[in-house]
């Protein structure tokens, strides 16, 4: 149980550098089994060793001593993953510069936020800690963990998932860089020409340095040439070894990508927001290319007028692996609700449904054999729930990360900052946040968001 | 305060017209280069219990100490009997010496009042120049040194003989020096130049890089290249047939820190500005010093193989529950009650929101925390030391007291001021304690050091002698019709000089016992609030702060005002932009 006086006794118990994760052990009993992947089971037992999922089945045993939970009546899903999300970092855009694929979110995770406890309450266990939408090449974002409590910053980082990076198409970097700096990309044609001459330097970089090493063979005198974050992040993505999440909306960009992807032969792409995505699902289909969408929300600036509540069930109709996320600190307490939505909009079946919030965000953001269902062998991630996810009067009562209950409704302190600020006013509501959102660091200059 | 030994010596040794201590003249010779202070209760080192016993040092060295020594005869005598003495302090990091003006610009980059940097020529945004970025290595702090600039002269007050001072800037400001606070130009100060790199995480502004991951990719990147130089100019040494290295100031600089010659001090206020720092540690294996720590509980654990050496800021945040309290509780007579709030107007006691007292609570639980610092690690046994960059001199005794109220040893502290930094900055051999051999580098005090009542009598530095006046205590009880506080009541313009324009407007300072409440009323403030805050007077010395918005910026303004008559002059500093003169006149006295 997360309590104060634990929170005290980690002030001094943290290790850093990426010190172990903390995991737990438990069994949860009598639940409603909501596994995505292999249909409901009833009455069913979860039995958790070491933060691991060791055994689902009904009257399992347990060793001595390990925490009961009793989730009779309950509905028990794997826990949430959100695909797009700005929550639990402190810096979102490095927005001097078009292309920063160099930078990486995860070096500013905050693990004070209180925003991850709130994502917790939604049953939310893992996010996808986004750089925002102002550089057409953003930076590096970072899969982190709902792992709240922890004072390392590292600890809340997902070990296994693979490195992703944020591309930005339409309005977002044209009014920054084009219209605010007065430099390339101008119009949306002026994107593509970025996006391309980073590719392109990428591959030059590439080259410099396979010659190098080559060369070092035979003269080990040879001197290195010059190290470059940035283009060295772009050739890594040639490489395969990144996947690309790239925020866009209407379909002609959508399309324009995929030409350069093909072009330069990157083959991982996730598009975020993909309002048009509906428009070219074919085409997406065909490339192996994944979208994460907004259930209903548009209309916030010109680009984003022409869509539909109906994307998520035409991209899945389609054969695209499709996710719903939130991109907000607000809507990521409700992704349950978002997915919904889908069964008004388009009749979704019910696994269809808590897919978009599961199995699929995993899927696009390579973590699927460890978290996104409840299976034998899968990370303890799991949320419980009052009534079913999809049902408007549900509520969450308990969230577990690595075996670890990092939510309890019934028995968490009604105050759960972690760091408290000597020299603050006493709130009157505690975590008054920044807006989170992808424009944020620049909306000194521009007030959109996402 | 200061006051030259000039004139008195002059009378005592009629027969030589120069005198020991700051010469008068700056070209004459001292009278004598040894001093003896005969029979104090010394404390050599922390831990030592005092002993009654004689120093004397000679050219500035310690050359004898203990019982039954003979004193050279062309010593100066300092009669010890009445005095406490003690290794003078060694500020572990440090901006004394530093010209005030250099704190404003760094880079030579305007600043919005209160908000980001103006911006560069467009193209140079996203590439900047190194300076632009923020990026100086090869910028050593000697450059920024004013030998004559006040405060070296108020952190000696203080007890402090040595400093290391690193430059200001943004990201990678510079290299650090060993000061020595004592003399008359540079060079005499200089003890040791390029001791260490200095870097925080202080973004370019509107120039990459901004922010913190953006300052993290740099610092991989430019450490990556500084390491490839190394083995180039090796190469380039060693082999024939090998083109010259690329030349990039900036790499060039930071090659002994990839060599790890020198370390970086890296300036890590919160904790999580601690955990960054070492992940940068972590992955490129740099000699590292962790310094302004005001967080460093939370990560104790990573303090305890001593591989990362620790310094602590001497600051700590303000008490706000106490002097809010204070002041509603002082409004409450006259102050009319909001037309919403009812029970005030019933004339009942509000009650107490039982939410409001939880968080009143744990931000008291807070205040405790970051006060018990200091004392939490010494308890882990964990090394420190303490810098004074981040704090005023008129704080420093306030803030060591409130440490040991929270279980500071006042040997912890010592120690931290002393051996610890010493052992830090590798000068142990030389200084840190009073042993025949180091440096005449002592704190003359009339009491026991970190007792309250406890002030300076002389401090000597390198054998400098400076001799300090002991404040008269302001008397707790107050007289009817106090003339001291009197002096300043009532209504005062004032003007302040900006290199735009003048600013204008009125402070009024009421008299209530020993209670000065001041309001500042000005053109220039739309915010609503008008208490002025921290109001010290002494002597003629008036000072306290306001709280300023600009843009829906909070910046403290800091006045510190000498009061002559009717008129007064002084300086404001505002927040980081600068600090700019102030002048004033009395245009209303209080009524009777």
């Amino acid at each position: 149980m997360m309590r104060l006086s634990f929170f005290l006794f980690i002030v001094f118990t943290s290790i850093h550098a990426y010190s172990q994760v903390s995991k737990g052990d438990l069994i949860i009993r009598n639940g409603t089994v909501l596994t995505i992947t292999k249909g409901t089971l009833t009455e069913t037992d979860i039995l958790v060793e070491g933060g691991k999922i060791k055994a689902i089945g009904k009257s399992l045993k347990a060793a001595a001593g390990v925490k009961e939970i009793d989730a009779k009546g309950l509905y028990v899903m794997p826990g949430i993953i959100d695909a797009h999300s700005h929550i639990a970092i402190d810096a979102i855009n490095e927005d001097t510069h078009p292309i920063t694929p160099e930078v990486k979110v995860g070096d500013a995770i905050d693990p004070f936020d209180i925003g991850v406890y709130r994502a917790l309450a939604g049953g939310v266990t893992t996010s996808h800690a986004m750089h925002g939408s102002a550089n057409a090449i953003g930076g590096q974002c970072q899969t982190i963990k709902h792992r709240y409590g922890e004072m390392d910053p590292t600890s809340f980082i997902f070990q296994e998932a693979p490195r992703t990076i944020k591309f930005a198409l339409g309005e977002n970097p044209i009014r920054i860089h084009g219209e605010g700096r007065g430099v390339q990309p101008r119009t949306r044609m002026g994107v593509e020409r970025v996006i391309r001459d980073a590719f392109q330097q990428g591959l030059v970089y590439k080259d410099k340095w396979n010659k190098y090493e080559a060369g070092k063979k035979k003269n080990p005198n040879l001197p290195p040439p010059v190290y470059n974050e940035r283009y060295q992040t772009m050739a890594d993505i040639l490489d395969g070894k990144i996947i690309i999440q790239c925020h866009s909306y209407r379909a002609d960009e959508i399309l324009m990508l995929l030409n350069v992807l093909k072009d330069f032969g990157v083959k991982k792409i996730t598009f975020q927001h993909v309002n048009e995505g509906f428009k070219v699902a074919p085409e997406l289909a065909a490339f192996g290319a994944m979208a994460s969408v907004f259930s209903d929300w548009w209309a916030y600036k010109f680009e984003v007028y022409y869509s539909t509540a109906y994307n998520a069930t035409i991209l899945t109709r389609n054969g695209v692996i499709t996710s719903i996320n939130s991109d907000s600190g607000e809507l990521i307490r409700h992704l349950f609700h978002e997915a919904a939505k889908t069964q008004r909009y388009g009749g979704l079946a019910d696994d269809e449904a808590l897919a978009l919030i599961t199995i699929n965000p995993a899927r696009q953001l390579g973590i699927d054999q460890k978290v996104g269902s409840i299976e034998v062998g899968k990370d303890a991630d799991i949320a419980i729930f009052s009534g079913h996810p999809l049902s408007i009067y549900t509520i969450p009562q308990m969230t577990i990360v690595d075996g670890l209950i990092r939510f309890d409704l019934k028995n968490d302190p009604a105050d759960m900052r972690i760091y408290v600020d000597p020299t603050e006013d006493t709130p009157t509501y505690y975590g008054q946040e920044e807006i989170d959102g992808c424009m944020r660091d620049t909306e000194l200059m521009y007030s959109h968001r996402h | 305060m200061l006051r030259k030994l000039g004139m008195s010596l002059s009378c005592c040794f009629a027969l030589f017209s120069i005198s020991i201590g700051q010469p008068v003249l700056d070209d004459l010779p001292r009278v004598t280069s040894s001093i003896a202070i005969v029979n104090v209760k010394l404390v050599s080192a922390p831990g030592k219990t005092p002993q009654v016993s004689t120093v004397v040092i000679k050219d500035g060295v310690i050359t004898q100490t203990g019982q039954n020594i003979s004193i050279p005869d062309d010593a100066y005598r300092i009669d010890g009997d009445s005095l406490f003495a003690y290794p003078a302090f060694i500020d572990a990091f440090s901006r004394t010496g530093i010209k005030e003006q250099e704190s404003s610009g760094g880079s030579g980059m305007q600043t919005h009042p209160g908000g980001r940097p103006q911006r560069p020529a467009v193209d140079a945004e996203g590439n900047p120049s190194l300076t632009d970025a923020g990026i100086t290595p090869f910028i050593s702090v000697r450059s920024s040194i004013d030998a004559k600039d006040k405060s070296i002269a108020d952190w000696r007050a203080q007890g402090f003989a040595i400093a290391h001072v690193v430059p200001d800037g943004k990201m990678i400001p510079g290299k650090g020096a060993l000061l020595v606070l004592t003399g008359k130009n540079v060079d005499e100060l200089m003890w040791k130049e390029d001791v260490s790199l200095f870097s925080q995480w202080s973004g370019a502004g509107n120039s990459y890089p901004a922010t913190m991951i953006g300052m993290m990719a740099k610092w991989r990147e430019l450490y990556h290249n500084a390491s490839n130089n190394v083995i180039h100019e090796a190469v380039y040494t060693n082999a024939t047939l090998v083109s010259r290295p690329n030349y990039n100031q900036a790499h060039e600089a930071l090659m002994p820190v990839v060599q790890k010659q020198m370390p970086v001090f890296f300036r890590a206020p919160a904790v999580k500005d601690i955990s960054r720092a070492m992940t940068l540690q972590h992955d490129l294996g740099m000699r590292m010093v962790i310094a302004d720590a005001q967080q460093a509980w939370h990560m104790a654990n990573e303090f305890k193989s001593g591989s990362i050496p620790l310094i602590l800021s001497l600051d700590l945040p303000d008490d706000k529950s106490e002097s809010k309290k204070e002041k509603e509780e002082k409004e409450k007579p006259v102050s009319v009650p909001p037309p919403d709030s009812l029970k005030t107007i019933a004339g009942e006691k509000a009650v107490q929101d039982p939410e409001k007292e939880a968080f009143e609570k744990r931000r008291n639980e807070s205040l405790r925390e970051h006060r018990a610092q200091a004392a939490n690690l010494a308890k882990e046994k964990i090394p420190f030391s303490f810098g004074t960059r981040s704090i005023k001199t008129t704080d420093f005794n306030k803030y060591i007291l409130l440490m040991i109220d929270q279980g500071l040893s006042p040997d912890q502290a010592l120690s931290a001021l002393t051996t610890q930094p010493a052992k830090l900055l590798g000068i142990e051999k030389y200084a840190g304690t009073i042993e025949t051999g180091k440096m005449g580098n002592i704190i003359l005090s009339n009491k026991p050091i970190f007792e309250k009542e406890a002030s300076i009598r002389f401090m000597i530095v390198e054998g400098d002698l400076y001799e300090y006046d002991i404040k008269e205590k302001k008397k707790k009880a107050p007289k009817t019709g106090d003339e001291s506080l009197d002096v300043i009541a009532g209504t005062w313009s004032y003007a302040i000089e900006t290199p735009d324009q003048k600013r204008e407007g009125t402070f009024e300072f009421k008299i209530d016992g020993e209670e000065i409440a001041g309001k500042i009323k000005s053109n220039d403030i739309t915010s609503g609030n008008e208490d002025l805050e921290n109001i010290v007077f002494e002597s003629d010395d008036l000072s306290f702060t306001f709280d300023f918005e600009i843009n829906g910026q909070i910046v403290e303004l800091e006045f510190n005002l000498t009061v002559k008559d009717e008129s007064f002059d002084g300086t404001v500093t505002v927040g980081e932009m600068g600090t700019f003169s102030i002048t004033g006149t009395r245009i209303m006295k209080p009524q009777q």
